[in-house]
């Protein structure tokens, strides 16, 4: 059988498994809450699987694993150290607390805990604001290379690629609600982590293992010219015009700080935790999410730096430049290479269900912030069944929008990309973390903190990231915290009865 | 061969082992919670 027929039958048959998993969750999806947090009964495993597939998406498998061939292997170094730090630090701070929190407060969203913690609807609906702009354009990125690569690797149009991969995300999130979304991300999380584990032994066995493959490194000259060393120093290699101003260092440790530290404040992830069943999930939780993470991260993210010592046994010396200037094409490239017929096919159902397993979850925040922040705060009074089958439509439509913008992306896309990320990662930080734990935190605190951090993240980027290549979330995550402590300083307090739940704990 | 961590030089056998010390330590943590919330 072709390896093109064998990919389409691994396909279908993720797909039509994926389905079925929605159709399962329709019974659990008849009530918002139901809807949106699958009735806060979920357990630790799918919690936890739900965790890393929604934080690692294709971006992760083919951007991640790739660009070590770029930045050597400072990147999955940093970025390991990164992903387990800001995995463990929201597992322990964050939900705990926010779990027993939004339980008591009936809070079904993230602007919708900020409308109860200060106790100000202008917060919820910044916040909602923020999470409708910067997600929508956050999606383009996977929807771009959802389409490439399945444009490749299935023999279809750029634009049916999209689609194969999107269509089965809406209809299993219209059907079944989060529980579907949760389920799904779980058997995704397994597909990414057994193909990023089988990529790795692969690599490990062509390359000699892990000691055998850094000593032929060092004595190995990239391109014919530069020493294989510098691969493995922090700083030694990097894009040309980045080496050119001697800032490598700086760009792959503010770049990999910047990717992580968005956990603390990415609602998608953040909403997990309102769905575990109980603390005990939550504390089992800190121990698998960090493990599983550190693992998918360890393996797929050191790939890079070995594929150097395979890539050139393929392709002419010159022809090594192109990806260098395209790390993104290192992964599919040593797929095609090392992996038997069948085996690839399982990896690219693997990299599919990590873009889907995030967008599902973009998507799932992105409708919750629609129905239950916007428009059940303009209509209150709204009947719940009408606004579930508005919500369910709601899906489909701002799924689709971020599929018109992808279908012929501007040359600036990646940057609005990166620039939605930094938002969405630095606006929530301050008055999520903190908010939980200190009493001070003010409503105008909050909402003024999230406009500040977003405009910062604005500016920094038109204006300042090309030319100190500092990633615009860190100025943006600076002066959202300390904009959100200053102006708490000043304001006035929530009310006794928040003050008192802050104090207790819950 | 270089002296360092998982045989790569300091620069960056650090990132390694402080993930693998933070990973050891959020894992105690969570067991010690965890003995604490059941009593």
């Amino acid at each position: 059988m072709s390896q093109l027929a064998l990919s389409w039958i691994f396909v279908i048959a993720y797909i039509l498994f994926m389905l079925w998993l929605g159709l399962k969750g329709y019974k659990g999806s008849k009530t918002l809450e139901g809807f949106f947090l699958a009735d806060r009964k979920l357990g630790p495993w799918i919690v936890s699987f739900s965790f890393f597939s929604t934080l690692l998406s294709t971006a992760a498998f083919l951007g991640g694993g790739g660009t070590g061939f770029l930045l050597g292997f400072a990147w999955p170094a940093y970025m390991f150290m990164f992903n387990i730090i800001f995995a463990v630090v929201p597992w322990i701070f964050i939900a705990p607390r926010i779990r027993v929190f939004t339980e008591k407060l009936k809070s079904l969203t993230i602007p919708d805990f900020f409308a109860f913690r200060y106790e100000n609807q202008l917060v919820r609906v910044i916040a909602s604001i923020v999470i409708l702009i910067a997600l929508e354009f956050n999606m383009i990125a996977a929807y771009k290379a959802s389409g490439n690569l399945l444009q490749v690797l299935l023999d279809v149009p750029y634009v049916i690629g999209i689609l194969i991969f999107l269509v089965p995300v809406l209809i299993y999130t219209f059907v079944g609600g989060f529980k579907a979304v949760a389920w799904t991300d779980f058997i995704q999380g397994v597909l990414m982590l057994a193909g990023g584990v089988i990529l790795f032994l692969l690599v490990m066995q062509h390359v000699g293992g892990w000691s055998a493959g850094i000593a032929e490194l060092s004595k190995l000259k990239l391109m014919g010219k530069i020493p294989g060393k510098v691969l493995l120093e922090l700083g030694g290699f990097g894009p040309p015009p980045i080496m050119k101003a001697g800032l490598v260092t700086q760009f792959t440790l503010s770049l990999a700080f910047a990717i992580c530290a968005a956990n603390i404040g990415l609602p998608h992830l953040i909403i997990r935790f309102y769905a575990a069943k109980n603390v005990e999930v939550i504390r089992k939780g800190m121990i698998i999410t960090p493990i599983i993470i550190g693992l998918f991260v360890f393996t797929v993210y050191s790939i890079g730096p070995f594929a150097w010592l395979i890539i050139p046994k393929y392709v002419a010396p010159e022809a090594l430049a192109q990806f260098v200037r395209d790390p993104d094409t290192v992964i599919p490239f040593l797929i095609q290479k090392l992996l038997p017929v069948g085996l690839n096919a399982f990896l690219l159902v693997a990299i599919i269900a990590a873009g889907q397993s995030t967008i599902s979850s973009i998507i799932m925040v992105l409708v919750s912030a629609l129905s239950r922040d916007v428009i059940q705060v303009a209509k209150p009074g709204i009947d719940e069944k009408k606004l579930l089958s508005f919500t369910r439509w709601a899906t489909v439509i701002l799924g689709f929008v971020p599929f018109f913008l992808a279908i012929k992306p501007p040359g600036i896309v990646s940057v609005i990309v990166g620039l939605a990320f930094s938002v969405i990662g630095s606006a929530f930080t301050a008055p999520l973390l903190i908010g939980l734990y200190w009493r001070g935190g003010t409503a105008q605190g909050a909402w003024i903190s999230m406009i500040l951090s977003t405009a910062t993240c604005i500016w920094w980027t038109l204006i300042y990231y090309q030319k100190v290549w500092i990633y615009p979330i860190i100025p943006g995550l600076i002066v959202g915290i300390v904009s959100f402590v200053v102006i708490s300083w000043f304001t006035k307090k929530p009310s006794a009865t928040i003050l008192e739940m802050i104090k207790a704990g819950s | 061969m270089t002296s360092g961590f998982m045989h790569l030089p300091w620069s960056t056998g650090i990132g390694y082992l402080i993930g693998f010390i933070a990973l050891i330590l959020g894992i105690i943590y969570a067991l010690i919670k965890g003995k604490e919330d059941k009593r």
